[in-house]
């Protein structure tokens, strides 16, 4: 504002930076947490086996739709999920009678159903990324979008500030105090600057058509149907009859999967789910989608409908308008499904530098308000506020998601409720860390919730081998990489903590300097 | 930027509105008409230009905090917002001829 450019970018770059910075960390955390999804689900439903071999497409049709017939009344819709590498199972879904939904997994070769404990997995997290949690997702999305669209100001507006952005990636001097956590910022910034800018600007796509109702409704009309025939451009898909209420034959799952295999090129001829929409009902026809090939960026997979008798109706269309096109790029590069396991890894730790860019911002603020606040010796009430949600979010939230994976092994596997017990557990100890922040000197607060986390995490293998078979004395001789990777970057995580903690219980040992001694004396509280 | 007197917090609190108000409007104007301007199904232009939009707000809250007045903060964001409106309303008036 006043001032220069530069200047004036750098006051945007804190101020949007900081006021929604708590829940960015969130989204940081859990979305990157996201990229693991299956993998955490796997861990925590440890009922589910491994798959060792691919099952037939065909058989996998008939195991589910031999399931539907027999155990399913009178659905109105069901599908089958066809197994893959990270989904090693057979996943049924219909809506029944009741018009509830309902799900259910089976083996992949005996077609058995698996008995799998009921729990929120790495989905839940991955969800609230995007959804948080406890209240309507259309609020979730509204402050979802609202905190990226501030992280995308702060973005754009942390690089102009720089003058030599190469050079600061080139330089961290450890141990002074700001400038180090600056340096730091700076580093984790720049580091996976292209992640952190096709992150949030993405992100700012998927849930893009919620925020901008005005456009819909100016260009095509404010009622539901209006904004229905602008998603019907813009994706067309095909429009199924409605339920007749009369009882009618169809042509078995089989047939109609052969002849989308006639249709679809060799090497191609894999399956990704199948649907079917009033089955039993004369208006009954089936969906058929098309596994997309691997390490596609954009989905290529195509879905063929048919009626009950069998005919092909639609074929949903491939080919996209270049805006829809580019949108799809970058919702493809954003959710990172193309990814093979290292480029998930690379994914991964892009999130956790991005995690670490905004824990370092939050940090960098109070560091800096605390230096003048005590140069000044004047009690800073903001600076207090930031201190204690920085303690209580920054480690408070980590230690939360630690319970919640002691939670899935220790809550009795018959408990009602299950999988929200599960949450509600991370959700206390969250709470419960902004009150520890509270009641403890900030220092303190930081070393001992740090440690706790340390605990949590690195002991989480050793729960595993007290409540499971599948352990890391199992599964590392059996080349079992899902639950010994989970359990082994649990133990990294829980040495990545433990090493924090240390580091700040050693600079805390360290006498201050003798003039700050005397300032801090002066600032008093600030201090504390 | 230390702290502020009470004086000082309205010019701050009228750009803050600019920023996020008017800037929310600004990126729902252009994203409009964006569509109108560009070839092709208005479905899939809209689609575009509320991409194009995002990147309309970010620019748009960089000016209000950028420029030195107030007065400049807020013309810059409702000039702007007026020609998009024009091009909206030529827009839809083409469209239903």
């Amino acid at each position: 504002m006043n001032g220069s450019f530069r200047q004036s970018m750098n006051w945007l770059h804190t101020w949007s930076g900081l006021v929604v910075g708590w829940v960015l960390y969130l989204v940081f955390v859990t979305g990157t947490a996201g990229y693991f999804d299956t993998e955490i689900d796997r861990w925590m439903k440890p009922e589910i086996p491994r798959l060792i071999q691919r099952p037939d497409d065909l058989h996998v049709m008939d195991i589910g739709e031999r399931y539907v017939r027999e155990q399913v009344q009178d659905p109105h819709s069901w599908y089958i999920d066809v197994p893959s590498e990270r989904y090693p199972f057979v996943g049924i879904g219909w809506r029944g009678a009741d018009e509830q939904f309902h799900e259910t997994f089976l083996d992949p070769v005996s077609g058995e159903p698996l008995t799998i404990r009921d729990s929120g997995g790495g989905q839940t997290l991955y969800r609230m990324h995007y959804e948080l949690h406890y209240m309507p997702y259309e609020l979730a999305y509204w402050l979802v979008m609202v905190c990226t669209m501030f992280m995308f100001v702060a973005i754009i507006s942390g690089i102009v500030t720089h003058k030599k952005i190469f050079k600061d990636f080139f330089s961290f001097r450890p141990f002074k105090g700001q400038r180090s956590w600056l340096d730091m910022h700076n580093v984790l910034s720049v580091l996976a600057l292209p992640f952190h800018l096709m992150i949030t600007y993405s992100g700012l796509l998927f849930l893009m058509f919620t925020v901008v109702p005005a456009t819909v409704g100016i260009g095509y009309g404010w009622g539901e149907q209006d904004e229905e025939r602008f998603f019907d451009e813009l994706f067309p898909h095909y429009h199924g009859e409605e339920e007749a209420g009369i009882a009618a034959p169809m042509v078995p799952l089989r047939e109609v999967v052969n002849d989308a295999f006639q249709r679809w090129p060799e090497g191609r001829r894999e399956l990704w789910y199948v649907v079917a929409e009033h089955p039993g009902d004369v208006n009954a026809h089936y969906e058929i989608a098309q596994a997309p090939t691997r390490g596609a960026l954009v989905h290529d997979g195509q879905t063929l409908v048919y009626s009950r008798t069998g005919e092909l109706v639609f074929t949903e269309s491939e080919q996209q308008a270049a805006p829809s096109y580019l949108r799809s790029v970058l919702l493809g590069l954003h959710e990172g499904q193309f990814a093979g396991l290292l480029l998930r890894w690379v994914y991964f730790f892009s999130g956790l530098l991005g995690t670490a860019m905004v824990a370092t911002g939050l940090v960098l603020w109070t560091v800096k308000r605390r230096n003048r606040a005590m140069a000044e010796g004047r009690v800073d009430r903001g600076l207090l506020l930031v201190e204690r949600l920085n303690v209580g979010t920054i480690v408070g939230l980590p230690l939360g998601i630690a319970v919640y994976f002691w939670a899935n092994r220790l809550l009795p596997v018959g408990v009602e409720e299950r999988a929200a017990w599960e949450v509600l557990a991370m959700f206390l100890c969250w709470g419960l860390s902004f009150v520890y922040a509270v009641f403890r000197p900030v220092r303190r607060g930081w070393i001992e919730l740090l440690g706790a986390a340390a605990l949590l995490y690195g002991l989480l293998p050793l729960l595993n081998v007290l409540t499971t078979e599948r352990h890391l004395g199992h599964s590392l001789p059996d080349g079992d990489w899902v639950m010994a990777g989970f359990d082994l970057t649990m133990l990294a995580l829980g040495l990545a903590f433990a090493c924090a903690a240390r580091a700040l219980a050693r600079r805390d040992a360290q006498p201050l300097p003798l003039p700050a001694r005397k300032r801090a004396a002066a600032a008093g509280e600030a201090l504390a | 930027m230390t702290r502020k007197s009470s004086a000082a917090i309205a010019p701050l609190l009228s750009r803050i509105a600019a920023a996020v108000l008017g800037g929310y409007l600004l990126a729902n104007g252009s994203a409009l008409a964006l569509a109108y301007l560009m070839p092709g199904a208005f479905a899939t232009a809209l689609e575009g230009g509320i991409m194009v939009g995002f990147v309309v707000y970010l620019l748009a809250v960089m000016w209000v905090f950028a420029v030195d007045s107030t007065r400049r903060a807020w013309a810059g964001i409702l000039l702007p917002l007026a020609l998009c409106l024009v091009v909206v309303g030529i827009g839809k008036w083409r469209a239903a001829a």
